[in-house]
């Protein structure tokens, strides 16, 4: 997938070295960092979620409102 | 002579109450251990020399006046650096905080005060528990070229190397249990709300639980009884009844039903991690306890889920200091936040849902077993030089760079309390640790399960040369 995240890493990771003086290695560091964070996404949005379950807006260990 | 410092919380408090040694005694103790060890660790970043003492010699007259003492009474206790105490520099393991002293202590931190402890410092994290280390490399007292683990690796440290018996953690993804699995010592997570967090700088507050490293599961119990109960002064802090820890200790493990995950937590480990686990089961067997499988099939997506509500909520925990003062984050840290903050609403809300769903699929396990056991990491303490993350000497097939929190992430996700003890020594003499899961509130449960393991072997009584 290409979209806004991942044109979004990259500019990030250009201004990073610029801005931040981030090394070439810690830029690669970040890279990869940032497309693990990016694939996982990817797969955190192939679960598929029954339509009834609803968010733990406030969590608590027992489900929903202690 | 016995190095007063190097004994069990449980052991000084006896020695301090029957008045074989005084609270200033094993303090000066700890104090000359720290002094000695510490420039090889960096475990503490602020040792309360002057204050301890202060309080050291109040614990002494209020022996010396048969005062009633608590559990704790002149045990020097170390906490994480982001544990808020008063009047003592609290950094998070950052130089945003570099300034911050807070005007009053966390309520943990009040609790161990009253049940006697003295506070000795402060320990070294993650910079605000995520990031690399702003103050410098933390040290593991097994190897010290190898990483003592994040972020309590400071807390790790400290009672690996025995400079005290005791040092308060906080475990976000597993950032107790991994510096206790890696420095050979006991971390226990309790349940998302069994422990009040105020005054314990967040990370991610649907994640973060503050817990206990200690040597011996019985010293872990003893803070529980401690610092366990409501806090009104937490909204997340549950009013569940707190029994006392330490009586559950007594019972058997006999009839214990003791849940393998059939998926995840044996898939991608190391042989000998893997093989010191399934020996702690046939320990507990032994003893009584029975075996079973169980199926939960969405661990297998618990990453994605965690690293999601992770990096979302420690965005919109930062952004304020990104916007003030974002050259004092180190930089990797500064872009990791920057990151979290493009997740959408929409698959923050996602992760959610997918785990309340995991959640269910663990409640489920736990109507056909009392406890889950695991191994507490894929492997043991890696060299601070490696690059990545090796299982059996081959490069691991999971790229994601946290992957030490494989095994311990699913379980702040869930709330569910989770007790690291030690399992044993690799061939290259690296301590490895072995997990007990519980259902929510069931902190007897593997409290007991965990003592009584550690009854059957003597990996806890072995302390690093130094």
């Amino acid at each position: 997938m290409t979209g806004p995240v991942e044109l979004t890493i990259d500019m990030m990771i250009a201004a990073a070295r610029s801005q931040l003086k981030l090394t070439e290695e810690n830029a690669e560091q970040l890279r990869i960092v940032l497309d693990n964070h990016v694939d996982s996404l990817n797969r955190l949005r192939a679960i598929k979620v029954d339509g009834c379950v609803e968010p733990d807006l406030v969590f608590s260990a027992e489900g929903g409102h202690d | 002579m016995t190095d007063l410092a190097q004994l069990t919380a449980a052991e000084q408090a006896t020695l301090v109450r029957t008045g074989k040694a005084s609270a200033s005694e094993i303090l000066e103790a700890t104090l000359s251990r720290i002094g000695s060890l510490n420039e090889k660790l960096n475990a503490f970043l602020t040792v309360c020399e002057d204050s301890a003492r202060d309080e050291a010699r109040k614990a002494d007259e209020a022996v010396s006046q048969k005062r009633a003492l608590g559990p704790l009474h002149g045990v020097p206790v170390a906490v994480k650096d982001n544990y808020e105490t008063q009047g003592v520099l609290t950094t998070a393991g950052s130089r945003v905080l570099e300034d911050h002293v807070p005007d009053e202590d966390a309520t943990i931190v009040k609790r161990l005060r009253n049940a006697g402890a003295i506070i000795v410092g402060k320990t070294q994290l993650n910079e605000f528990a995520m990031g690399p280390n702003a103050f410098g490399t933390m040290y593991n007292p097994w190897n010290l070229e190898r990483f003592a683990g994040a972020s309590s690796g400071g807390s790790g440290s400290a009672v690996g190397a025995a400079l005290c018996p005791i040092a308060m953690g906080h475990d976000t993804g597993g950032s107790i249990r991994i510096p206790a699995s890696f420095s050979g010592t006991v971390g226990l997570k309790p349940t998302y709300g069994r422990v009040s967090r105020r005054g314990v700088l967040a990370a991610d507050w649907s994640l973060d639980h503050a817990g206990p490293l200690t040597r011996t599961v019985e010293d872990a119990a003893i803070v529980l009884n401690a610092i366990a109960g409501h806090d009104p002064e937490d909204p997340t802090s549950s009013k569940n009844a707190t029994p006392d820890y330490v009586r559950e200790l007594e019972g058997e493990v006999r009839g214990l039903r003791i849940g393998l995950p059939e998926e995840w937590f044996f898939d991608i480990v190391d042989d000998e991690v893997k093989a010191a686990a399934l020996a702690a089961v046939d320990v507990l067997v032994g003893l009584g306890a029975t075996r079973h499988g169980v199926s939960i099939p969405m661990v297998a997506n618990s990453s994605d889920i965690g690293y999601t509500i992770q990096w979302a909520e420690m965005a919109a925990n930062h952004r304020e200091r990104m916007e003030r003062c974002p050259e004092k984050f180190q930089p990797y840290l500064l872009m990791c936040l920057q990151a979290g903050s493009l997740i959408s609403g929409a698959d923050y809300i996602h992760a959610l849902r997918a785990r309340r769903m995991m959640r269910e699929q663990f409640l489920q396990a736990f109507d056909q077993v009392d406890v889950l056991i695991t191994p507490t990491t894929p492997n043991v303490a890696p060299l601070l030089t490696s690059r990545e993350s090796l299982i059996n000497g081959r490069p691991s097939p999971s790229l994601y760079a946290y992957d030490l929190a494989a095994f311990t992430f699913p379980f702040n996700q869930t709330g569910m309390p989770a007790i690291t003890v030690p399992s044993g020594f690799n061939r290259d003499g690296m301590p490895m640790g072995v997990q007990i899961v519980g259902r929510p509130f069931a902190e007897g449960t593997i409290l007991r399960a965990a003592h009584a393991y550690q009854q059957q072997t003597d990996w806890h009584r072995r302390i690093p040369a130094l």
